[in-house]
């Protein structure tokens, strides 16, 4: 009775903390939160990004409907999509506090091998128990259609094609990364076995850990991601990219079917006026995704919050949740009573899929212990990056906000560099980086001048703090001169050495209005666009400098208007944010390089 | 078998299906069908879906295929036998080169080798049973570990079980029924190294796994006393390899020989040297579950050795010794490494089938209990009707699996231990037995249950999926028992195998 009565007040007190700060950051990033209430148990669920759709449709159905545990209380189930890498990963940590996860259903296994492999190495346990599979969908490449025919006859296009015509170069390719989501990961595999067909001459049943360690077979893997124009966080992220910025974004990415069909659907009904994206099987084989439901197996995870999950992956298993899938492009996980026509309104030609019931090849799943070995050779392998920071000094940089996270206050100023900080720490020592400050003026820090962006290695990421620790704030805003002076000198060297293929991207940081520029948005788009269609059929911008810009509005006055035209239209997409959301903001973005 | 309720009642109101009739009339079908089984609101849900052109599934008209309907058959008289050898239950063929076992000339042309692993047997520190406990808490808990293949029956009885108030309290106290879904190759090692004790009580009332392969590893750890205060089987179903019938076709024309092992490792012998055995050029992916988590794992490397060792020895006992074999341990890993190997649990193993069918998801051939084929036969032919159909082999060499409740004493309240064996009655009920052939395909073993009634749910699988109603006739030989301690040291010795090595690895 005494441990009731403390967890009970134990639960009040968490209930007037979580009042007193809000809801927004007690289910950061959640799409479906709960109002806290008496007898209630709060199942905290992530899921793969690229189940939005579905599950934010049927989530707030389960919460209305008002099931109970045997106990008593009243399941509400707080929804949040992430990426599958970064969902197993964070509960591994089990660092959440009171925003602990109950349950999580990454895209596939893959994930929940890996965790379980890693996890019973070190605690003699799993991490994860599949409770059983929601849907399933094929990894595929989806590319446009007129690349499709560059390519060849769909059914004849395997990985090795696509990474072949990669390594010519001009081909622009996308995949997340396999540190964080499950398409990431299901693409470097499929790249691994390529590679270890390559160098056997012939096919490869099975992955073995002596194939992953090979030099020449990491040599063909490191070749195919020359050609990533960045990665990504989630496939869902990746999804939206490819269907909001069309064929200038990217010419194939790795996505899930469920994926194309979706995006197909968007491409008609908002008359997007892209070509139709099509799904290529590969023919080596590709991986099914099947979106295992698993509970956590850890000690926050109490007999309520459990059986909670239980009856949430119930209804997620019912005919009705499950119909509802299909209409998302996802193949349903029970028999359902109905007209088997109807599959063939979903998987059809129009929405760049092949029929229902087609046979696809599969290149079979390796163990927990090789895919760690997969994921972990991948630091190596990845494409280098180039990164110009370009950071607003103006004065109102100065103005002080109370950072929650630190307890504190602190200035915008003070808050950008340590994010900036962050930024730089997730980048590799071959990676590189360009300070860029503008006020009224745009200049380069002492520490990178034009054309000479500074290594990342731990040297290189010490001499950046510094740099960032002596900005002092003053002056207006010259926001666009700044991004048409990184985006121009970026751009003058892809022209000068068209050997280096690395990542380019501008992360863009700003907290005002654009006070003292020369060039107009819409000059600006028109020069760096590469987007946004010309109105005569082609598209704006340099074909030959496709540079993402990712900017950062900081503040309520910020003009995030300007810097979400500008970023939409040049490949990449604009989030605003104060405070603490500033480094998550950053860390996203990390995320692509 | 019934079809379900919606689709009843839909036929009441002459809805047609979605295709051949108009939106407004399929809005108003769906209306009156919600209303009959209260389903969600499909109105407010069509709103929010993706609009797929003409598509709009009518949820209302989506309701799950039978196959858990309660019985509504009269009880028949008991048959005097069950599953009796009939005209209708006719044995599989005996394929022309059932004779050519070839085990270790695959490794040889192969040349495979692997490095060798100890052999030894495990050192269980004795346990004292301590029985009973007294039973203090207001609710009397019974936690039953049960193998995933049984987990939906059991979790259903439960919920029946818990819902009649003639069986769901004890001494005035409610009985509370949870079933844990673990592998019975994990329970077994958790319950004989004493790790289901917390603070002097046990987590586990019931130990339920497939089989009793590992009842005298865990007895064998304990002593002063009985441990198991029952031991009923609650149901059978023999191991079999379920395969996709294009696969299964080219593997009866090509290879010809009965499914087991030794055929399974043929055919990825073949494929190694360029033969492709599925027409449709996929690789040939076979998936059995881990032993080390698994009953059917641990079941597929007793059959391996079994083949191995005692394919000419009539009813053989493997040894320990056996296991220290070089060409035994190169081809374990052999088909180690080249199986999938990722699931832990026989239900698991089978999902991803049921769900994606032949051309959806990676796996050819899957070995699992006959009651996970019968369920994705089921599956398949709603979902799927022209799809390649799941084809049932029942291994030459074969273990039924008996499904045994214990009823565990240590650790646990007298309390505890009736309430237990009061849901293992229940399990063999009339209706309850029947649920579990009904809704997940086990053979019952209640005599209440008979063979028509039998052959009404099983015989739609026997023509078109390869059921076989007389397990006698099913396999050709039928592994006899062996040790717990030989198994056990086998699960280890191959966990412990690493990658083979061969030219074609």
């Amino acid at each position: 009775m005494p441990k009731a009565l403390s967890r009970l007040s134990v639960s009040i007190v968490l209930a007037v903390l979580l009042f007193s700060v809000g809801t927004e950051s007690l289910a950061a990033g959640a799409d479906v939160i709960c109002t806290p209430a008496t007898d209630q148990v709060v199942v905290r669920f992530t899921y793969g990004s690229e189940k939005k759709a579905w599950i934010r449709d049927l989530t707030p159905t389960f919460n209305q409907g008002g099931e109970k545990t045997a106990s008593g209380k009243r399941i509400c189930v707080e929804s949040i999509p992430k990426g599958s890498g970064d969902s197993v990963n964070e509960i591994a940590n089990g660092k959440a506090g009171p925003n602990e996860v109950h349950a999580t259903s990454p895209a596939s296994d893959l994930y929940v091998n890996l965790i379980n492999y890693e996890y019973s190495q070190e605690q003699g346990k799993d991490l994860l128990k599949a409770e059983g599979f929601l849907v399933s969908s094929p990894v595929v490449i989806a590319a446009w259609e007129p690349v499709l025919q560059s390519l060849g006859p769909k059914d004849q296009i395997g990985w090795a094609d696509i990474f072949e015509h990669s390594s010519e170069g001009g081909f622009r390719y996308g995949q997340t990364s396999p540190e964080s989501s499950n398409s990431g990961l299901s693409a470097l595999v499929a790249q691994f076995y390529a590679g270890a067909e390559s160098e056997a001459g012939r096919p490869v049943p099975r992955l073995s850990l002596a194939k992953v360690e090979d030099p020449k077979v990491r040599d063909f893997v490191r070749k195919v991601h020359e050609s990533v124009i960045h990665y990504g966080r989630s496939t869902g992220f990746y999804a939206e990219k490819m269907r909001d910025g069309g064929p200038q974004y990217a010419d194939a990415v790795v996505v899930y079917e469920s994926d194309v069909i979706q995006a197909n659907d968007a491409i008609r009904e908002q008359g997007l006026g892209y070509p139709r994206l099509e799904a290529i099987y590969p023919k080596e084989g590709t991986f099914a995704t099947n979106h295992p439901f698993a509970i956590v197996e850890r000690d926050w995870v109490d007999a309520d919050e459990e059986e909670g999950a239980k009856r949430y992956f119930s209804f997620l298993m019912s005919p009705q949740s499950q119909a509802k899938a299909l209409q998302y492009g996802f193949r349903p996980s029970v028999p359902l009573d109905i007209d088997p026509g109807i599959y063939g309104l979903v998987w059809n030609a129009d929405n760049g899929v092949e029929p229902f019931d087609s046979v696809h090849r599969f290149l079979a799943t390796p163990g927990g212990q090789v895919i760690k070995a997969i994921r972990d050779a991948f630091r190596a392998i990845k494409n280098s990056s180039h990164v110009v920071l370009v950071i607003d000094r103006s004065g109102s940089m100065d103005a002080r906000l109370f950072d929650k996270e630190r307890g504190q206050e602190r200035s915008r100023m003070d808050m950008a560099v340590e994010s900036a900080n962050l930024l730089a720490q997730s980048l590799q020592d071959k990676d590189r980086l360009s300070l860029l400050f503008y006020d009224y003026r745009v200049r380069y820090s002492d520490l990178t001048p034009k054309g000479q962006p500074i290594r990342m290695d731990a040297a290189g990421k010490q001499k950046l703090a510094d740099a960032l620790s002596k900005v002092r704030p003053a002056g207006g805003t010259a926001m666009r001169s700044a991004i048409e002076t990184a985006w121009s000198d970026l751009c003058q060297a892809i022209k000068e050495d068209p050997s280096d293929r690395s990542i380019r991207v501008m992360v863009v940081l700003t907290d005002g209005v654009d006070n003292a520029s020369k060039i107009s948005d819409k000059d600006l788009i028109g020069k760096i666009g590469y987007t946004q269609s010309d109105g005569r059929g082609g598209y704006l911008g340099d074909s030959a400098c496709k540079i993402p810009v990712f900017g950062i509005a900081f503040g309520g006055e910020a003009d995030d208007s300007s810097l979400k035209a500008i970023g939409a239209a040049a490949g990449g997409e604009t989030r605003r944010g104060d405070s603490a959301e500033i480094r998550d903001i950053f860390k996203r973005f990390s995320e692509l390089l | 078998m019934r079809r379900a309720a919606g689709v009843d009642i839909m036929r009441a109101f002459e809805c047609e299906p979605v295709f051949r009739s108009g939106l407004r009339h399929l809005l108003l079908c769906g209306f009156l069908i919600l209303a009959g089984v209260g389903a969600m609101d499909s109105a407010m849900a069509a709103e929010k879906l993706f609009n797929f052109g003409d598509l709009n599934v009518d949820l209302s008209k989506v309701q799950a295929k039978p196959g858990g309907q309660s019985a509504e058959a009269p009880v028949k008289e008991s048959p005097k036998q069950q599953l009796p050898s009939t005209p209708e239950s006719p044995a599989p063929a005996v394929l022309p080169r059932d004779g050519q076992e070839s085990i270790d000339s695959t490794v040889r042309t192969q040349a495979v080798r692997v490095e060798p692993v100890e052999i030894g047997a495990s050192k269980t520190g004795l346990q004292r049973i301590l029985y009973p406990v007294p039973e203090d808490r207001a609710v009397i808990e019974v936690k039953i570990a049960a193998g995933s293949e049984k987990k939906d029956w059991l979790e259903e009885a439960a919920r029946r079980f818990m819902a009649d108030p003639a069986q769901s309290s004890l001494d005035g106290k409610p009985i509370r029924l949870v079933i844990d879904k673990i592998g019975s190759t994990e329970s077994a090692t958790l319950l004989a190294e004493g790790r289901t004790m917390q603070g002097g009580r046990n987590e586990y009332q019931v130990w339920a796994p497939a089989s009793s392969i590992f009842r005298s590893v865990v007895e064998d750890a304990f002593t002063g006393g009985k441990l198991f205060e029952t031991d009923a089987s609650i149901a059978r179903s023999p191991m079999v390899f379920v395969t996709w019938a294009p696969v299964q076709e080219a593997i009866d024309r090509h290879i010809q020989k009965s499914m087991s092992f030794d055929t399974i490792a043929e055919i990825f012998s073949r494929e190694l040297a360029g033969e492709a055995i599925d027409p449709n050029g996929r690789n040939f992916q076979f998936g059995f579950t881990r032993p080390q988590d698994s009953n059917s794992g641990a079941v597929a490397l007793v059959a391996m050795a079994y083949e191995f060792f005692a394919k000419d020895r009539g009813r053989y006992r493997i040894r320990l010794e056996d296991l220290k074999n070089p060409d035994f341990q190169a081809y374990l890993a052999f088909i180690k490494y080249m199986s999938d190997q990722t699931k832990d649990s026989t239900g698991k193993l089978a999902e991803p089938l049921m769900q994606a069918g032949y051309g959806g998801q990676p796996l050819s051939s899957i070995y699992v209990y006959e009651n996970l084929g019968v369920k994705l036969a089921f599956i398949r032919r709603v979902n799927d009707p022209n799809g390649a159909k799941p084809i049932i082999r029942y291994p030459k060499y074969n273990l039924v699996s008996d499904h045994p409740y214990y009823t565990l004493r240590h650790g646990n309240s007298r309390e505890q231990v009736e309430a237990a064996r009061r849901f293992e009655e229940y399990l063999l009920t009339r209706d309850i037995q029947l649920l579990a052939l009904q809704k997940e395909g086990f053979r019952p073993v209640s005599t209440q249950i008979s063979n028509q009634e039998m052959s009404e749910v099983l015989g739609e699988f026997v023509e078109e999926n390869g059921l076989v109603p007389d397990l006698i006739k099913a396999s050709q030989i039928l592994i006899p028992a062996q040790s717990g301690e030989v198994i056990m040291a086998l699960i280890r010795a191959y966990e412990q195998l690493g990658d083979p090595i061969g030219p074609n690895l």
